[in-house]
């Protein structure tokens, strides 16, 4: 009868690899230059297509843009054009501040790129001179159409202003302005409203136009608390344009030098550049520090130059053929993905030293150079194919995701891991065969770096090191269900970047609110779009009157939708049946006054007209504002583009008590074609998102690991125990250690669970299949040697993430530090725990 | 003869020269107060405002303007933010200068002797018997046509005539006043 699928498949992968790893040994040994050349060319063709591959800057391209929330989010921000906009935050001695900001916008203004001036537009001053005219315009409309700025609950004090006494008193009101004035500031707004109507119109302007926080004192752009004076300047060229950019930053860099106050700079330009400078650099010194120490390490433990200056050919090897060959499935990498190609440093470097520790342990025990290759290539070869496999697995799993930073991330590592392999297993050999030849040196032992104590101590206590290992697993286990998740996107960034601390500042300072929630309503038709924001609108009041949003701002709140515009229209034809007397009694008493009638005309005549008010078409109302001062409030709530009108609603909440799932359901009752985004919302999708990646490449990786396993322990299945069980328990320790430390779970470090499944799986895999005598003292020095290099490689393994651990982004250093302490546990597990475990089941088998 | 002999006739100076004498007789003035008569001409009026008040400065920024009935009302401009307060403290309103525009600016500019004139205005200066009358027009469209300030040699500020673009034009006669009396904070509060 034949053997069943699955174990016939596991063989098959067993005889394949032991096959494969025989042909390298062949190939190798025999025909290196052949070897040579084959990686040369191979070198060649992935450099051509890394020269195909663009790398992008953009921190939400990380992200699944198809995710509601935040396509929403990446669409509002291209809307609103905030996203090329450039932020200057002036702070230092506020007497200082209106002067140096004079001389900062000058210098700005002169600022050129290409020759080409570098800002389009600069404010930083709520006065702008010219805006006079054009605010006194919108206030004529304005007073001559209240069926659109008038509340309909204002409709009454509006028509009381016109009653006799009123209009007496607000004349008398006007004369005093007009003699108190100093020069002739107030005569055209007068002129436009004698009476004082925009008393009514002006606060929902206001309350409408505020995007910060703003000192209403103050003629800048400057925060209540005086502290931080704003500029808002609009590079002349698109984020996009990162040469633009570069230039951008020098000249922003110039015209600040020198200032007496502090000016630090934040926006998509400014993030881009300091952002990949900062990336850069922490990447470059995470690479040459790791790489430094890697080397150190590999030296002082062998004592061989050659094998030592192999390491950096064979990591560097490992990076171009993973870079070449991920550039033929995707085109661009994002350069934070790019950035974590510095972790095989650390799991690259671990092949040679296992191969080389036990070919060396090979020479001084007396085999000669063949024998002790062949051992090392093929018996040390095995498992170091399998851990590699295995290690691989995981990283390549995390391609699935739909989350860009993890699947490429995964690719290029798990690409990576591959490749260095490879060229250990074939670069290796070679140069130990020309170095036999060429520096014969006598093989002396290596020192066992303490873990001869460490055997003896494991086996001969074994009841209480496994006792203490449960006790700790248990107590790091118990800490570890109190994990929790940071879904703060904002942490995952540089946190000294300029940019970051700038927008920190403009939050702290000049926030309307600690949060912000987005719905857009659109369509085609301006009028059906307007009528359904005003629904929102009506929601909106209901939540800030139960106290569960601080305030909302909308092009509503600034002017009537249709609805109130029929009603106000209604009421006011009521009151004014005969608005032409009213218009001549009022004419009458500007007469009495002393005023020359005359100069009121258009405001006389808009009078006689209220008594047929109606309803005035949107788009007018809308280009009105839009020619005004107030165009800024337009922009900010509604947007015409190829796809129609996008009206803009935005509720301003402090945190829980505003109860957004609740809020959700009831908007979607509403408007089912509604749209919501908030960063708590993209937070919770790229959380959703993230789980499922996490789970999928879990579960793929998994599988395909344990078959890994078991096709490798196809004859001592109780090595997958040995290689499980220090990983497993190793990551629930990680997680409790975490959560000792004040760390939490994010999107990236999450997935440090799954990585380090395959990276930890390998401690134990050695172990287990190096330590395989039957007689004590050679059991003790099987486990000698692979000990030594399993310490040696979690030490490299923990340089190259611990190089990522004190970068200042917080997404890299996140994962630093997470796998940091899961590799340290799980070392401690494979070296401590397993020969105790060992020495239990070989007491019992006797 | 005789009578052409006493009468003092304007003449012309350097714009330089009137420019330095207000900069040097403003130099030892810390505060004033005075009496003003005005008199506006506004398009919107059918007869012109006469009325009177009182005013007070302080240097760098502060000046205080209080009109009697029946156009009362009063004034606070603190460098580029002016107030006014309706009769009886009403009504409230505020208005923002540009911040190039700010008193402070101005009185810091008269801090330095002055070799050259400000760009983008036109400057005319004649003096009187010891009266000197400085005409400043700003260049450009802005609101101001022209501003002429008739002050002593030792800063005595006389008279101040501002002319719009509009033709609207404001004439302040300044009278009693007072320097350097010691003003402090409360005498600048609209309450």
């Amino acid at each position: 009868m034949p053997p069943p699928t699955a174990p016939r498949i596991v063989s098959w992968v067993h005889n394949a690899s032991c096959r494969h790893l025989e042909w390298i040994f062949r190939v190798t040994t025999t025909r290196p230059r052949l070897v040579m050349c084959a990686f040369l060319v191979a070198l060649a063709l992935s450099g051509i297509s890394i020269a195909t591959i663009r790398f992008d800057t953009d921190i939400f391209h990380l992200f699944p843009s198809q995710q509601p929330a935040l396509r929403l989010l990446l669409d509002s921000l291209e809307w609103s054009g905030s996203a090329g906009e450039a932020y200057f935050l002036l702070e230092g001695d506020n007497r200082a501040l209106p002067r140096e900001a004079g001389r900062f916008a000058e210098r700005l203004r002169q600022a050129r790129v290409d020759g080409q001036p570098a800002f389009r537009r600069i404010t930083w001053q709520v006065f702008d001179e010219n805006q006079a005219g054009p605010f006194n315009n919108l206030m004529a409309y304005a007073v001559a159409h209240p069926q659109i700025f008038i509340a309909p609950g204002d409709v009454q004090r509006f028509s009381r202003h016109f009653e006799t006494l009123e209009v007496d008193a607000s004349l008398h009101r006007l004369q005093s302005g007009l003699a108190g004035q100093f020069g002739g500031a107030m005569t055209g707004l007068a002129a436009a409203d004698p009476l004082f109507l925009r008393d009514l119109i002006l606060p929902r302007l206001k309350a409408g136009s505020q995007a910060l926080d703003l000192d209403p004192s103050s003629p800048y752009f400057l925060s209540r608390d005086g502290k931080v004076l704003i500029m808002i300047a609009e590079p002349a060229r698109p984020v996009q344009d990162m040469i633009f950019a570069r230039k951008l930053v020098a000249a922003i860099n110039e015209a600040r030098a020198g200032a007496a106050v502090s000016i630090s700079c934040a926006g998509a330009h400014i993030s881009a550049v300091l952002d990949e400078q900062a990336m850069k650099s922490n990447v470059l010194i995470s690479i040459f520090s790791s790489l430094l120490v890697v080397l150190g390490i590999f030296y002082a433990a062998y004592r061989r130059l050659l094998p030592t200056l192999l390491i950096p050919v064979i990591l560097a090897c490992g990076v171009i053929l993973a870079l070449g060959t991920a550039g033929l499935f995707i085109s661009s990498i994002h350069i934070i993905s790019f950035a974590f190609t510095a972790l095989i440093t650390g799991i690259g470097t671990d092949y040679s030293i296992h191969l080389y520790d036990r070919f060396h342990s090979e020479r001084a025990a007396g085999k000669n150079t063949e024998e002790a290759l062949r051992l090392a290539l093929l018996n040390t070869g095995h498992a170091v194919f399998t851990a590699a496999v295995t290690t691989a697995l995981p990283f390549l799993a995390l391609g699935v995701s739909d989350v860009r930073a993890l699947s490429e991330l995964g690719l290029l590592v798990g690409l990576g891991v591959v490749f260095s392999l490879y060229a250990s297993l074939f670069f290796l050999p070679p140069l130990l065969i020309f170095m036999e030849r060429r520096y014969p040196v006598v093989y002396r032992p290596i020192p066992s770096l303490g873990l001869r104590g460490v055997w003896r101590l494991a086996t001969g206590r074994p009841g209480t090191i496994t006792l203490l290992t449960l006790l700790l697993t248990s107590g790091l286990c118990w800490a570890a269900f109190r994990t929790s998740f940071d879904g703060e996107l904002k942490n995952l960034q540089p946190r000294h970047s300029e940019a970051f601390l700038a927008q920190e500042r403009i939050e702290r300072h000049l926030s309307l609110s600690p949060k912000q929630m987005l719905v857009a309503l659109e369509g085609t038709d301006l009028t059906d779009v307007l009528a359904r924001a005003a629904r929102v609108e009506e929601l909106a009041g209901r939540l800030q009157a139960r106290g569960e949003i601080m305030g909302w701002s909308s092009l509503g709140r600034i002017i009537n939708g249709p609805a109130a515009q029929a009603e106000v229209s209604r009421l006011l034809r009521s009151r004014f049946a005969d608005g032409t007397h009213v218009a001549q009694r009022v004419r009458m008493q500007l007469e009495r006054q002393g005023f020359s009638a005359g100069a009121f005309s258009p405001f006389l005549d808009s009078i006689g007209r209220f008594g047929q008010a109606a309803p005035v078409n949107g788009e007018e109302a809308i280009a009105r504002l839009a020619a005004s001062p107030l165009r800024g409030i337009v922009d900010h709530h509604l947007v015409k583009d190829g796809k129609g009108y996008h009206a803009l609603i935005y509720l301003h909440y402090r945190g829980d008590e505003f109860r957004q799932a609740a809020f959700l359901a009831e908007l979607r009752a509403i408007d089912p074609a509604s749209r919501a985004t908030s960063l708590d919302l993209v937070s919770h999708q790229l959380a959703e998102a993230v789980e499922q990646s996490f789970i999928r490449a879990f579960l793929i990786s998994g599988t395909l690991e344990l078959f890994q396993l078991m096709a490798h322990f196809a004859e001592r299945p109780t090595g997958i125990f040995y290689s499980l069980f220090p990983v497993i328990a190793g990551s629930a320790s990680m997680l409790g250690a975490m959560v000792l430390a004040g760390m939490k779970l994010n999107f990236m470090n999450a997935m440090v669970l799954v990585t380090i499944l395959g990276m930890g799986s390998d401690f134990g895999l050695y172990i287990r299949f190096r330590v395989c005598a039957d007689a004590p003292d050679v059991r003790e020095a099987q486990f000698v040697q692979i000990g030594r290099s399993v310490f040696l490689s979690a030490l490299t393994t923990i340089v190259g993430f611990g190089s990522l651990a004190f970068t200042d982004y917080g997404a890299m250093s996140s994962i630093g530090w997470a796998t940091n302490l899961g590799v340290g546990f799980t070392t401690l597990f494979a070296l401590v725990t397993l020969p105790a475990v060992m020495a239990l089941f070989a007491s019992r088998h006797r | 003869m005789l009578l052409s002999a006493t009468v003092c006739h304007a003449r012309s100076v350097p714009p330089l020269e009137g420019l330095e004498a207000l900069r040097k007789g403003f130099g030892g003035i810390s505060d004033f107060t005075a009496e003003i008569s005005q008199e506006k001409r506004l398009s919107l009026m059918k007869r012109t405002m006469v009325m009177t008040g009182t005013v007070r400065f302080r240097k760098p920024d502060l000046f205080y303007m209080e009109l009697n009935p029946p156009f009362s009302s009063r004034m606070l401009l603190r460098d580029s933010v002016i107030e006014q307060a309706g009769p009886g403290g009403g009504e409230r309103n505020r208005i923002m200068l540009p911040p190039e525009q700010g008193l402070k600016r101005w009185i810091a500019k008269l801090a330095d002797p002055v070799t050259s004139l400000p760009e983008g205005v036109g400057m005319h200066a004649d003096l009187s018997g010891g009266l000197y009358t400085l005409t400043i027009t700003p260049a450009g469209k802005g609101q101001v046509k022209a501003l002429t300030i008739s002050f002593l040699e030792d800063g005595t500020i006389r008279r101040l005539v501002i002319s719009e673009q509009n033709g609207d034009r404001s004439v302040m006669t300044f009278k009693k006043l007072r320097r350097n009396v010691g003003l402090v904070d409360k005498d600048f509060r609209l309450e």
